[in-house]
């Protein structure tokens, strides 16, 4: 089947489905589900992303079923509903990660960034070492080293200079250095 | 089949189940023409009750007293016409009408900026003058009905509905104001004219996102 001619069935669904046609409604959202993963593996590479934007996709589907004029094409319609999904996702994410706690407490990045994981001794020794550091520079640095914030994001938030963030970010890891080597 | 596919495939039963025939939007040229139907019809209502500037018939003789009229009324028809297509997700593919009310837009603000640096006018003090209450009367309905209006539209693009927003109620009251109020000095504008829709700008910037979330 054609690109084309796909478009033309989904638009003949979609206006069966406006009129209260259960089976051409299934048929469609069963249709565009592949389309949908497609749309956005394209441009996602984590997998339970993609599926629960596929999902959030139908459902807005589903919401807005209304807004489709079954003169125009689906496709253009549909595709604006997935970039406004995936972007709504990324933007959530990304809010969550500023609010996130420390790589101690998240087993996932515990797991993906510590190499000899048995030894989390020293992670803990790290953490005490920063327990005596001012409040300033500890969250620079759990932010910069831990958190994976760049410097200029860090600066915004922190309502510092870059180049002042990324001196006390320096300061503070040679300070660490210090203490856990006199330890 | 795997626990997400079987989740989908869930997914869509349950959605298939719950359709019922579905009314169409309209379409948004006759949402454009409700929306000014009724504020024109408000505004001609208010202007009536605050009564025309006694030198209206004076400034029609100037050129660039009717150009910004005009430039006003076409910014506030074109924005609303936006917000109209913003309604639908991908905006009948008429992306390209973006551009007019913010080239408009910006054409409004050169303007205002080069008047008030060759004016040479000052900030009159913050009050709550007639001119505010006036200017807010102007745009309360108006921009009661385009929320309205968003809200019941499904769009992909919540800042820029709201950008447009403003400026369709925005320049509807700017205009009701040039129309009322006989003051032409631009530090006066700025301050008694424009500064309701400043803050509607920010309100309406700060909560688009959550009032148009669908």
């Amino acid at each position: 089947m054609t690109e084309l001619s796909k478009d033309e069935l989904w638009q003949a669904l979609a206006a069966e489905a406006q009129s209260g046609d259960k089976r051409a409604y299934a048929t469609l959202l069963h249709d565009i589900s592949p389309f949908i993963k497609s749309v956005i593996a394209g441009s996602l590479s984590n997998k339970d992303w993609v599926d629960d934007i596929t999902q959030d996709v139908l459902i807005s589907v589903h919401k807005s079923l209304n807004s489709y004029s079954p003169e125009r094409p689906f496709k253009p319609w549909l595709k604006a509903i997935i970039q406004f999904r995936r972007t709504d996702l990324l933007r959530k994410h990304y809010k969550e990660k500023r609010t996130k706690e420390s790589a101690k407490e998240n087993t996932a990045i515990f797991s993906q960034n510590v190499t000899f994981q048995d030894t989390s001794g020293e992670l803990k020794d790290i953490e005490k070492a920063m327990d005596t550091l001012p409040d300033k520079q500890k969250i620079i640095f759990r932010m910069m080293k831990i958190e994976g914030y760049s410097a200029k994001e860090v600066a915004r938030e922190m309502d510092m200079s870059v180049s002042a963030v990324k001196v006390a970010a320096h300061r503070t890891t040679n300070k660490l250095k210090d203490i856990l080597n006199n330890e | 089949m795997n626990k997400t596919e079987q989740k989908t495939d869930d997914l869509i039963t349950s959605l298939s189940d719950d359709l019922v025939e579905i009314k169409i939007m309209p379409h948004p040229l006759k949402r454009v023409a409700l929306w000014i139907a009724i504020t024109l019809s408000y505004a001609a209502i208010i202007l009536t009750f605050l009564s025309i500037r006694p030198d209206f018939s004076i400034k029609l003789n100037d050129p660039n007293f009717v150009f910004e009229l005009i430039h006003i009324f076409s910014i506030s028809i074109s924005a609303m016409a936006c917000s109209s297509w913003l309604c639908v997700p991908d905006m009948r593919g008429q992306k390209w009408m973006l551009a007019v009310p913010t080239t408009l837009f910006s054409g409004f603000i050169i303007h205002i900026l080069l008047r008030s640096i060759m004016e040479h006018h000052e900030l009159p003090s913050l009050y709550v003058h007639h001119c505010i209450t006036n200017s807010t009367i102007f745009g309360v309905i108006p921009a009661l009905l385009i929320i309205t209006l968003s809200i019941k539209g499904k769009t992909t693009h919540p800042y820029i509905m709201s950008f447009m927003n403003t400026m369709a109620v925005g320049g509807l009251g700017y205009l009701g104001m040039r129309i009322t109020c006989m003051a032409d000095d631009i530090g006066h504008l700025y301050a008694y004219h424009l500064s309701p829709y400043i803050l509607f700008a920010i309100v309406i910037s700060l909560v688009g996102r959550r009032i148009y979330r669908w």
